[in-house]
């Protein structure tokens, strides 16, 4: 069954990260399932020397008694030994193995198109990986401790045997009996627990509405704190009693099967009573066929627990497995890629995009043209498909219809890598980077920042604010020690230096001066012009609401619930008396 | 005393009967192996006394303790799960209990920031503490029946035993303290690794991280702070793990050493066959019980420790609130001066004096940083005034008022995971007739309408069944939010950033409309604004340097016009 490719795969890779570290793991859970055997046969040697001890030469037993007691001594030392050592390189092997798969997540999750991340069932599928990934070491301490258990439970069979032949057989079928149904009983909280995602997400997000000021805010202004106080005690309670419910009819079953297990220790020591009374075997043996007998039973138990974990755990790597190998990859290389240097011209052709799982179409029938030297403004309505078209001429969008040409070549014929030296993005939800000040400007090129540069740019933007408070090595955002926190305003001049540092062919701005003052929004717009005249040729493509900026715009598309109604120069459009010309005028101060 | 006044709380919230069970349970499993050992010495003198009535009974009894165990254990798994599960949930509902009392200036300096954090890792932990210092209790007597016998056999085993608890206890804590100084250094680490982690896991932030190329790059940063702290905190691990390795060598040798001191005592014929068989059981008891008594032992302290970090934040004073009111007519703020407690020496607003009346639209207009957001916040008794004050009705400090409503609209304004009618409504009175006019004003009828659920249908993207809408319709249900809860006091923070020119209009439309009796305050950049606004605020670097009509403004304040000459240039577009 291809099913158990991603078994392979995880040993394979937990094997090779490190082979040392497996075997001595291995070896030292082994070890300890022999150890409890063997310090039972130690122990009733020491009893049996005793009682057996006729009144003659008490040197010899007594040397008997110290070499017993000095091996059982000995296995336990070497299985400390063997114990701690293992520990030390369990840990190293541990932190190898999910550091490499983290990574390989991580750089997974970059090449996905970005409307599939956005999409919630995608959401959905990731966090169930997310919380299993840490199961991927558990799957090997699993197997481990399975055959640990089978040499607990061979090595009292053996002994067993010896006692009496008979008893062999039956003890086997209903060992295997026992495994089996064990195996069938959902006995993990863990399994229910992720099953019972949506209670517990709803519990998680009613206590999380405490614990988030920003939310938390509202509801003060509000004043409505004991109504969500209330709606959380009662997820919480929900959320409590489906769980225990499945739990107790599990544990029910679990018991009854505990009971019929416990045949086998019950045979045990009546034959071992009933040995006592026929053939006189010592006293020390019957103590140790008891014991025996309660650790086959544990050991039964734990074998069909350890069953259980190693299906569940094996269903949740597999969905690792899956995400790795078999989610969609932009990359996907068919060799066609054709490089761009510099940006002449874009041609947008008949393009529609729909967001996946939707009907309405976020682009339709969109055609324009930009060439180099161009100043472009998309205006429009929320959700008119601004911010849609900029991400598709990033290439986080692939699935559209239509084609969309660079220089001649098709979108899809260019690299992701080729794309981003060619456009700097500034987004509506930019990122506050928790890193140096010019490490967050210098994003583009972080290997080899100019600090000249990074000035350069930061004084275009009117940010001589922060570079007076702040040197260049600033740690900028409140999450870390000696970081500080900057206004928004301050935030949105670094990312849109960030996109100016760039210094690449096209700068893409979403809503670059959504909030700021009217005194940086001048600036704002004297920097993208100086910026758009620096370097030639240069585009630069500007979305914004606010109409005033725009006229200096060469080329402003009007775009109206995902269709292009209006393009041209702003005398042309307000001559038009259309959309254009009524936001602008809705915006003029009456 | 507060604090048996809480754990008596936890208890009773956990419920009596599994409190009692779980104790019940602890008492039985620490019995056991000691009970298990005089069966085997009862075994074992029967058997030698060839009594085979009493070697049946005593198998009998045996098989009988089995049975209990395995009931025992399976209650125990049912019974146990569930009082550890609610301990969590109470300890959760106390703390947000705790955060609504709470004053939100409490939140904003970084020492309640880190109070709060620490007594989130304090949950569930009182309840631990409470079983942890159970099973020391049980230990005692267990302890003691076991270290009798073995004493009274060899009065040497007692310093041994002594000295073996020593170690124990002694080296234990110091292991204890050394991980969790470890893991306090650690925390800064592990915060810059999960951020790192996040830019990935984020995927808004992810898309540019991508545009930019970093991945490589925050990956390597990634690995080099994830191997610094495995470095270290593997060090501790492999240090308290060789102490953990020596008690156990030390105690090894000891029992050896027991083991053949009690067997040639038996050869010798000091003591009988079935006491030996006691004896060399009873040891393992002993040294189990010290174990365990050790293990409890770094568990209360672990526990303990959460406890204290959860106490000392629930005993925070809570301010006592007296009094509110019925309308607010008036907000009087009497020469407030302000600054930010994180920065004391930077003083944000600089004796500020404003009269705000009802039925009046205020429009506060500033440079970024001119201290807009903040006199918003003290209106929202977000911080404490540090001169001055702000007066309700002209009488009452806004800090000592309990609950003013105040509908709020934030700048980034939050989506709350609820269905539309819940957004809306926000806990008040449900009314249907003021629903709908809400929905109508706010202009989201048509958006309801195509609601599979209409107004139940959930929003969000916390749950399954939420559905996303776009920021523009997230805008206008809390605009709905703000017209169903009829506050005396409305406050706009920048309502419109992100909106386009139509929406806005109707936006500011409504807002005259639907509030003229009450005082608006509204924050905008947007100096369209000015036309719904009956009076300015004018604020410059913390000061109010205008406070009247636009007309009246536009011909005294000299920093006023020439802002809105700024508007002026960009609209001619000459100024670049």
């Amino acid at each position: 069954m291809n099913s158990n490719k991603h078994i392979s795969f995880f040993l394979k890779r937990i094997w090779g990260a490190n082979k040392a570290a497996m075997i001595v793991n291995f070896a030292q859970y082994i070890l300890l399932g022999a150890s409890s055997s063997l310090s039972l046969l130690f122990t009733a040697n020491i009893i049996n020397a005793v009682s057996l001890y006729d009144g003659v030469n008490p040197n010899h037993i007594k040397i008997n008694i110290i070499v017993n007691a000095f091996s059982l001594a000995l296995i336990v030392l070497f299985q400390l030994f063997f114990e701690k050592f293992s520990q030390g390189l369990r840990e190293k092997h541990i932190y190898a193995v999910r550091q490499s798969i983290e990574k390989e997540i991580c750089v997974k999750l970059a090449k996905i198109p970005q409307d599939i991340l956005d999409t919630k069932e995608f959401q959905d599928d990731f966090r169930i990986v997310n919380e299993t990934n840490t199961n991927l070491y558990l799957f090997i301490t699993y197997i481990a401790q399975g055959m640990s258990l089978i040499v607990q439970l061979v090595m009292p069979l053996i002994l067993v045997t010896r006692l009496s032949w008979p008893l062999l057989f039956p003890c086997l079928c209903m060992i295997l009996f026992s495994i089996y149904r064990l195996s069938k009983i959902q006995l993990q909280y863990w399994s229910e627990y992720l099953s019972n995602t949506t209670l517990r997400r709803k519990m998680d997000y009613h206590v999380g509405l405490f614990m988030k000021e920003g939310l938390f805010s509202v509801i003060r202004a509000f004043n409505r704190e004991e109504y969500f106080f209330d709606k959380a005690k009662v997820s919480m309670d929900e959320s409590i009693n489906n769980a225990n419910e499945a739990i107790a009819i599990q544990n029910k079953k679990y018991a009854r099967l505990q009971l019929v297990i416990l045949l086998i220790p019950i045979a045990i020591a009546l034959v071992a009573v009933h040995k006592f009374y026929e053939l006189r075997i010592p006293v020390g043996d019957v103590i140790m066929f008891l014991g025996l007998g309660k650790s086959i039973h544990s050991a039964v138990i734990s074998s069909g627990v350890i069953v259980q974990k190693i299906q569940e755990v094996s269903i949740s790597l597999k969905r690792v497995y899956d995400f790795i190998f078999h989610s969609v990859d932009v990359n996907e290389d068919f060799g066609g890629y054709q490089m761009v240097e510099c940006v002449e011209k874009i041609e947008i052709d008949n393009l529609t995009f729909y967001y996946p799982k939707s009907e309405i179409p976020a682009l339709r029938n969109i055609s324009l043209s930009i060439h180099s030297g161009d100043l472009v403004a998309f205006v429009g309505e929320n959700g008119s498909g601004k911010t849609t078209l900029v991400k598709i001429l990033l290439g986080l969008y692939q699935n559209y219809e239509g084609s969309v040409r660079i220089n001649g070549i098709n979108l899809r014929n260019i690299s992701q890598d080729n794309l981003m030296r060619i456009f700097a993005p500034c987004f509506q939800d930019y990122l506050k980077p928790q890193f140096l000040l010019k490490e967050a400007v210098g994003l583009s090129r972080i290997n080899a920042i100019d600090d000249a540069q990074i000035r350069e740019v930061l004084q275009m933007n009117n940010g001589s604010d922060i570079m007076e408070s702040y040197s260049l090595d600033t740690q900028l955002g409140t999450q870390f020690t000696n970081g500080v926190d900057l206004s928004i305003g301050q935030w949105q001049k670094i990312a849109v230096s960030r996109a100016m540092y760039a210094d690449r062919n096209v700068m893409l701005a979403d809503e670059p001066m959504a909030s700021l003052d009217i005194d940086s929004e001048l600036q704002l717009l004297k920097a993208v012009k100086l910026n758009h005249k620096k370097s030639t040729p240069k585009i630069s493509i500007l979305i914004s609401h606010r109409m005033a900026g725009i006229k200096m715009c060469n080329k402003i598309f009007v775009l109206d619930c995902g269709v292009l109604v209006e393009e041209g120069e702003h005398e042309h459009l307000i001559s038009l008396g259309g959309k254009y010309s009524t936001m602008y005028n809705a915006q003029l101060i009456l | 005393m507060n604090r048996v006044y809480r754990l008596f709380n936890t208890l009773k919230y956990i419920g009596w009967t599994r409190v009692l069970i779980n104790v019940f349970i602890l008492l039985l499993w620490h019995v056991f192996p000691l009970i298990g050992n005089y069966m085997n010495k009862y075994l074992t003198s029967s058997l030698i006394s060839c009594n085979m009535s009493l070697t049946g009974g005593i198998i009998l009894v045996q098989i009988i303790i089995w049975i209990i165990s395995i009931l025992l254990n399976s209650y125990d798994q049912n019974v146990r799960q569930e009082s550890v599960t609610r301990s969590d949930t109470y300890d959760k509902l106390e703390l947000c209990k705790k955060r609504c009392a709470l004053s939100a200036q409490y939140f904003e300096t970084p020492a309640g920031i880190n109070a709060f954090s620490q007594a989130n890792r304090g949950i569930g932990k009182r309840y631990s503490l409470f079983k942890n210092a159970v099973v020391l209790l049980m230990l005692v007597p267990t302890l003691l029946l076991s270290i009798v016998p073995v004493v009274r056999s060899a009065k040497w085993a007692c310093c041994l035993l002594a000295f073996i608890l020593g170690l124990n206890i002694f080296l234990s804590a110091r292991c204890a303290d050394m991980e969790y100084l470890e893991s306090v250094k650690q925390l800064e680490s592990e915060r810059k690794r999960n951020y790192y982690k996040s830019l990935f896991y984020n995927f808004s932030w992810l898309k540019e991280i991508r545009c930019y190329g970093v991945e490589g790059w925050l990956l390597d940063r990634y690995d080099t702070v994830s191997k610094k702290i495995f470095k270290e905190t593997h060090k501790i691990h492999i240090r308290s793990s060789l102490i953990t390795a020596s008690i156990d060598v030390v105690s090894m040798f000891s029992k050896l050493l027991f083991w053949v001191y009690i067997c040639y005592q038996a050869i010798d014929g000091a003591i009988s066959i079935s006491n030996c068989v006691l004896l060399i059981g009873l040891w393992d008891t002993a040294i189990g019980a010290i174990e365990e008594f050790r293990d409890a032992t770094i568990r209360l302290y672990h526990d303990y420790k959460g406890v204290k970090d959860m106490d000392s934040f629930l005993d925070v004073e809570e301010e006592t609130k007296k009094g509110s009111v019925q309308s607010v007519d008036a907000i009087a703020i009497k020469k407030l001066s302000f600054s930010y407690p994180a920065a004391k020496d930077k003083s944000v607003l600089k004796e500020v004096s404003l009269d705000l009346y009802k039925g009046n639209c205020y429009l506060m207009l500033g440079a970024n940083g001119a201290g807009k957001s903040t006199l918003i916040k003290l209106l929202l008794s977000q911080f404490k005034v540090d001169e001055g004050a702000i007066l309700i009705n002209g009488c009452h400090d806004i800090n000592q008022l309990n609950g003013i409503k105040v509908g709020y609209m934030a700048q980034n304004d939050p989506h709350f995971s609820m269905t539309v009618k819940e957004n809306i409504i926000f806990g008040a009175a449900y009314d249907e007739d003021r629903l709908k006019e809400a929905m109508q004003k706010a202009g989201i009828t048509n958006l309801i309408e195509s609601l599979p659920l209409k107004e139940n249908t959930l929003l969000g993207m916390a749950y399954d069944e939420g559905r996303e809408v776009s920021g523009g319709q997230w805008q206008r249900i809390s605009f709905a939010r703000l017209i169903y809860n009829q506050c005396d006091i409305v406050i706009l923070d920048e309502p419109t950033a992100s909106m386009d020119p139509l929406a806005e209009r109707d936006l500011y439309c409504e807002i005259k409309n639907m509030f003229h009796d009450k005082i608006i305050i509204l924050v905008s950049h947007r100096l369209s604004s000015v036309g719904i606004a009956d009076k300015i605020i004018f604020l410059e670097e913390g000061m109010v340097t205008g406070f009247d009509t636009h007309e009246v403004l536009m011909s005294s304040c000299a920093s006023y016009q020439s802002m809105m000459a700024i508007q002026e240039a960009i609209s001619e577009g000459g100024a670049y």
